[in-house]
């Protein structure tokens, strides 16, 4: 459907080449696609720091692959900062730059220059900040063995990542807002519509505060011998906010949004109540607001055993059941209808939801006092669960709305098989860690399991389960990789794919490929 | 009428705020304090109290820009208008090489901070020239209805500036990495790399002009990545940096320099 | 002698910039706002505990106080600016933006001034750290915004800030509102309570 057809109106010399289509492009299916395939291409980068340090976690007793605890703080804080901000939301921003304005009925994103612009300065921001981190920069480390110029890099690095996500985000919100079409209103949009609105509102007010934290450390790092914000051994305290309950959320609230929309088009039925869906979402986007959780700022009682941190953290939870119970009804009314369909993206979608409501029950407990569980990797396996379905989503949503945003098909068994692979991967990752958690294994572990105590606890069994579940991680992820370049070699789409009822998939998309900003001609992709 | 996108916002207002006196109150806060900002009594935790008490703010005034506006519906809009279709709320604009070349600016800057004050401020002037020319490229796309006559008005304008500085800018770089790459050789790499640049050059030069149907497009090309090998190999030789130079003769002044292959 | 005529460009809809910069502007105000939370938060505990917070002496109201009228007055020379494209006074509309660029020039000409004066090493404590990125992060804020309105004027002079695009101005308009209401803070909040 959208395969880009030869420009008649130019020949030779005129016809802009392949790089520079590329790197010129204000068509938001092509940035789209430049932000998805960036995402994947950070992920499994990221999936091979976290196998590194999970491999290391298998036996921490040499260090025997980083060498030494900061190498390995390093990799692990890169771990969790590029698989959130480096991958999972710049997919799931691909996703809305592609699919969103289709849906709300624009012919393209709004601020198409701007848009472009802010995937350019969060593609070389991501640059900076994986280089930051390879040159014994990142994001502070216990012992402070860092190099600081590397570390101020990294800060500004990550400084135009949020920059550029900012940027992409109002470009979405501004068309969901005004490019709706003649009879849209916003109570009618689609939910992924919808869910990309609540969440990027939250990401709007939220990752600016991570700048501002960054900020207020690169300043004291690069003014003088630093002592109060950019002292190594507290920089990640003040940024892991960002990276834990309940701002996560944050970041995986579309998932909903794309579970709402391939439910009712694979059941054939409609939601139950579309408006009670918008309020649970927009709900959950309230309570996943988490700048204020900020422990290195702590004054008096620890924030995270504040009432405020506990409610939000235990609110959340019946919310994500209410979603999953609406998911379930639609499917549950059209189940037994012959023309209910079940396609790969309808199993990944709903998993993810299930995930989801995995992460939040941990993010409750984590809440609960007594259980102690604040500092131990039971909030890696939240993070792990949390993070986990929204990259199903995503995943499921690249399946889904893939033909529409390539042109082509892709292999959708292949692509279901590496969603399977992430999903074993995030099981096995955060049920250890939820059960070392519980045992007693700090987040980070650091140094030598034996000098804290680990040995035949279990926690080293554990360990090499999680190791196993990474392998999986990664594995998946290169499968989606494979499968979005098999995409890309793969049959002309037919169309409307799945025979949905929203409106991207009756609108034909329309790709500008000519060089100049004035007199092209849109170039009709032909159906 | 309280419209959906009002309802979104403002319902994030309200619950923003009510988590800012929850917090407050729930935090030490004292007197009324949570509920009159910190004019009576205190707020309790800070962090917390000023961050949703901005937050709040923050999504008033969306609520506030989403009702003045009716969620700038499609009918309402209409209705300002006049018309019984508005215009699409983003017309097609072709490629464009500012998102691109602004983001590099970017980088340079944000890469300048660390490295090298020069670095930043060339990074803030190619910020400034990228912001003139996405400016000039937006006025001209909204000077007439001809799109034509837009393209040659911005060509007209921009042309005589943008060639002489692009030209200087090209010629100063390329002249500064090949300084590099000539300092960071030895003596006699250095005649040499000189030499082959210049046999390159010519040859490259001969060919073309003996084949002036030659496509553009390899033209382009090749001076492109003439262009790029050039900077890279000065970048490189200007980290390497330069080779050692030994003053001879002795004395203030009265010697000459040799340089040490 | 001939004259040429074109057909004017189709008309921008409504709405979209103005939308657009309050979703940017959205942004901005929140990392004040994360700034503003650490930097109260720790001088509440530097206060609780009893320790200096700023030097004897080295915040002085004056030019905080003078920074404050120049920005309140840009807010208005700004409306002055809204209001005149609206009614298509081009002329008018001119000179209440270059007056409100000249203040904006004018308020970072104090700060740096009063910042060379008081000679107040960034690295003296946690609260000149807060300090000079609070004000420097505002300073930016306003020369954004100075830049933006040389911009919208590059555009005015060519003809565009009429009615028609009155939007150009209004979105310009509400992000320098922003960035007087964050002066306010830093004023309230630095200047006075010190």
């Amino acid at each position: 459907m959208t395969e880009t057809a030869a420009d008649t109106t130019r020949t030779g010399d005129d016809v802009p080449t392949a790089l520079e289509a590329a790197v010129t492009t204000t068509d938001h299916l092509r940035i789209g696609r430049a932000w998805i395939a960036s995402g994947v291409l950070f992920l499994v980068a990221s999936l091979v720091a976290g196998l590194l340090v999970s491999l290391e976690r298998m036996d921490l007793s040499g260090m025997a692959v980083f060498g030494d605890a900061d190498s390995l703080f390093r990799f692990w804080s890169a771990y969790r900062v590029g698989i959130v901000l480096l991958a999972v939301v710049p997919v799931v921003i691909g996703l809305a730059t592609a699919v969103a304005p289709l849906q709300v009925g624009a012919s393209s994103v709004v601020f198409p220059r701007a848009a472009a612009f802010g995937f350019w300065v969060w593609a070389l921001g991501a640059a900076i900040t994986v280089a930051g981190f390879l040159i014994d920069g990142g994001l502070g480390t216990p012992g402070g063995t860092s190099r600081t110029d590397a570390v101020a890099l990294t800060l500004l690095g990550l400084l135009m990542v949020i920059g550029g996500i900012c940027c992409a985000t109002v470009c979405i919100l501004t068309t969901i807002v005004v490019g709706r079409t003649a009879g849209m209103t916003l109570s009618r949009v689609p939910l992924f519509v919808w869910s990309v609105l609540v969440a990027g509102s939250i990401w709007l007010v939220t990752l600016p505060v991570l700048a501002a934290n960054a900020v207020l450390i690169y300043v004291d790092l690069a003014s003088r011998s630093a002592v109060a914000f950019g002292a190594e051994d507290t920089i990640w305290e003040q940024l892991s906010w960002a990276f834990s309950h309940p701002q996560v959320y944050a970041f995986a609230l579309p998932l909903v949004g794309i579970a709402g929309d391939i439910v009712p088009v694979a059941a054939r039925r409609r939601h139950g109540s579309h408006q009670a869906l918008l309020v649970l979402t927009a709900l959950l986007g309230v309570l996943s607001f988490g700048a204020y959780a900020q422990a290195a700022f702590d004054v008096g009682t620890p924030i995270r055993e504040q009432a405020i941190f506990v409610v939000e953290a235990f609110l959340v939870v019946p919310l994500v059941l209410l979603v999953l119970f609406g998911l379930v009804d639609t499917l549950w009314r059209g189940a037994g209808s012959r023309r209910t369909r079940m396609p790969a993206p309808l199993y990944l979608s709903v998993l993810s939801v299930l995930f989801l409501l995995a992460g939040t029950v941990l993010g409750a407990l984590r809440a609960v006092a007594p259980l102690d569980l604040l500092e131990r990797s039971t909030t890696g396996a939240q993070f792990t669960f949390t993070i986990g379905a929204a990259l199903l989503a995503a995943m499921a949503g690249t399946l889904w709305w893939g033909d529409l945003i390539v042109g082509r098909v892709a292999p959708q068994g292949f692509g279901l098989a590496s969603a399977l692979a992430v999903a074993v991967g995030v099981e096995l990752v955060a049920v250890s860690d939820m059960i070392s958690g519980f045992m007693g294994l700090a987040d980070f572990t650091g140094g030598d399991l034996s000098g804290a105590g680990y040995p035949g606890s279990g926690v080293n069994v554990l360990n090499t389960v999680a190791f196993v579940g990474s392998v999986h991680l990664l594995i998946g992820a290169l499968g989606w990789l494979v499968t979005g370049v098999v995409r890309f070699k793969g049959a002309r789409s037919l169309g409307d794919t799945w025979g949905g009822h929203t409106l991207e998939w009756t609108t034909e998309t329309v790709e500008v490929t000519s060089e100049s900003p004035l007199l092209d001609a849109a170039v009709e992709v032909g159906a | 009428m309280l419209t959906t996108g009002f309802k979104l916002w403002f319902g994030f207002f309200v619950a923003a705020f009510s988590a800012a006196v929850f917090a407050g109150y729930t935090s030490g806060a004292t007197e009324t304090g949570p509920i009159s900002l910190g004019w009576k009594g205190g707020v309790g935790n800070h962090v917390t109290y000023v961050l949703f008490v901005v937050a709040a703010a923050v999504f008033g005034l969306l609520g506030i820009v989403a009702v003045a506006f009716r969620d700038a519906d499609s009918e309402s809009v209409a209705e300002v208008l006049g018309v019984d279709t508005p215009p699409p709320a983003q017309t097609q604009v072709g490629s464009s090489i500012w998102p691109v070349l602004g983001a590099l600016g970017v980088a340079t800057l944000v890469v300048g901070l660390v490295v090298s004050s020069a670095l930043f401020v060339v990074g803030l002037l190619i910020l400034v020239a990228v912001s003139l020319e996405w400016t000039m490229t937006n006025w001209s796309e909204r000077a007439t209805g001809d799109p034509e006559v837009n393209s040659e008005l911005r060509e007209r304008l921009l042309r005589p500036v943008e060639i002489p500085i692009l030209a200087l800018a090209g010629i100063g770089v390329l002249v500064l990495a090949m300084s590099r790459v000539l300092l960071a050789s030895s003596v006699n790499g250095a005649v040499l790399v000189a030499g082959a640049v210049g046999v390159c050059v010519f040859g490259a030069a001969f060919v073309f002009s003996r084949r002036p149907n030659i496509s553009r497009r390899l033209v382009s090309t090749t001076l492109i990545l003439s262009c790029v090998a050039v900077l890279v190999a000065g970048i490189v030789a200007a980290a390497t940096g330069e080779r050692e130079f030994h003053q001879q003769g002795g004395g203030s002044g009265g010697g000459h320099v040799e340089v040490d292959g | 002698m001939s004259s040429l005529t074109f057909a004017p460009a189709v008309p921008n809809r409504p709405r979209t910039l103005v939308i657009g910069s309050a979703l940017a502007t959205s942004g901005v105000l929140m990392f004040f706002g994360g700034l503003f939370a650490l930097y109260f938060a720790r001088r509440a505990d530097a206060m609780a505990w009893g320790m200096e917070w700023f030097p004897e002496g080295a915040i002085r109201l004056p030019p905080g106080g003078m920074n404050m009228a120049t920005m309140a007055l840009s807010a208005i020379t700004m409306m002055w600016a809204v209001y005149s494209v609206i009614n298509d006074d081009r002329i008018h509309a001119y000179l209440a933006m270059t007056i409100t660029a000249v203040m904006g020039v004018a308020m970072l000409n104090q700060t740096v001034f009063y910042f060379n004066d008081i000679a107040l090493p960034i690295d003296h404590s946690e609260a000149t750290t807060f300090l000079y990125v609070i004000v420097g992060a505002h300073m930016a804020m306003v020369l954004v915004g100075v830049l933006w309105l040389g911009l919208l004027l590059l555009r005015a002079l060519g003809g565009q800030d009429t009615s028609r695009n009155r939007d150009l101005v209004s979105a310009a308009a509400l992000y320098w509102y922003a960035a007087v209401a964050v002066y306010m803070v830093i004023w309230l909040g630095i200047y006075i309570t010190k």
